[in-house]
């Protein structure tokens, strides 16, 4: 239940990937980018955000449950 | 008529799809490490609703204990005169309250057991699913179709020596589905 790593790692593999498609779009300008980026890219960078978003989420359930529940007598 | 390639570089473009497989590998880790991590959290809450629940039981063996210990004490001395009970009464009020503290730990536990699998699915398991079958599906075609489309530059390319040394306009490669 402790989701840190996890999110790390997904962060830092977006923040990687990001710098990389940046780097390939600068050599690559035609339709078939274009239609890489809106069909692909982009909706895999979009959906990369909202789960780390939803680990946040999951991360702050969890503090609260181990908050609540923690055996000590 | 269909808008020639403009590609720089092939060797950008394999960089990048090669840096997308990472991606996509280092993303279903860490979806899979997620899940683990949930697993584990239920479990957790289950074993701490389980120690509590025996703490429940230890506590009402105290109190038991305790409130016997002040009855044995309420009987007048050889004198006539009650017996200070102040020390066992103070031990049972602490006693029951360990009890109470217990018996609302478990009520906490159980009521978190029963809420979270649902909270878990409306915060995350929607997301980490869609981001999944992407990973499967969308993100899988892309990338085939992104590495045949590689492959013919590739060969294109090998029909012209000057291909790589800068931005050229070739004709399409050849006409695909959706990439």
């Amino acid at each position: 239940m402790r989701f840190g790593a996890n999110r790390s790692q997904l962060y830092d593999a977006q923040k990687t990937a990001r710098a990389r498609w940046d780097a390939a779009a600068e050599t690559w300008n035609d339709a078939s980018r274009r239609d890489f980026e809106e069909h692909v890219w982009e909706p895999l960078d979009a959906q990369t955000s909202e789960v780390l978003r939803a680990i946040d989420q999951l991360s702050s359930l969890f503090t609260q449950v181990r908050q609540d529940c923690e055996f000590n007598p | 008529m269909p808008e020639g390639a403009d590609v720089a570089s092939i060797e950008a473009l394999r960089d990048w799809l090669a840096a997308l497989a990472v991606y996509r590998d280092g993303v279903g880790e860490s979806l899979a490490g997620v899940q683990i991590e949930i697993r584990r959290g239920l479990e957790w809450v289950a074993e701490q609703a389980a120690l509590w629940q025996r703490a429940v039981r230890d506590c009402e063996e105290e109190v038991t204990q305790r409130k016997a210990e002040l009855a044995a004490k309420k009987f007048p001395n050889w004198d006539g005169r009650m017996p200070d009970t102040t020390v066992e009464e103070r031990n049972l009020r602490r006693a029951q309250a360990r009890l109470e503290h217990a018996e609302e730990q478990v009520r906490k536990c159980r009521s978190w057991v029963a809420r979270l699998p649902k909270l878990i699915e409306e915060s995350y398991t929607p997301h980490g699913h869609r981001l999944q079958l992407f990973l499967e599906g969308d993100l899988a075609r892309g990338m085939a179709v992104l590495d045949r489309r590689i492959d013919a530059l590739e060969r294109y390319a090998g029909l012209r020596t000057d291909y790589s040394s800068g931005p050229s306009s070739l004709p399409a490669p050849k006409p695909e589905g959706p990439s």
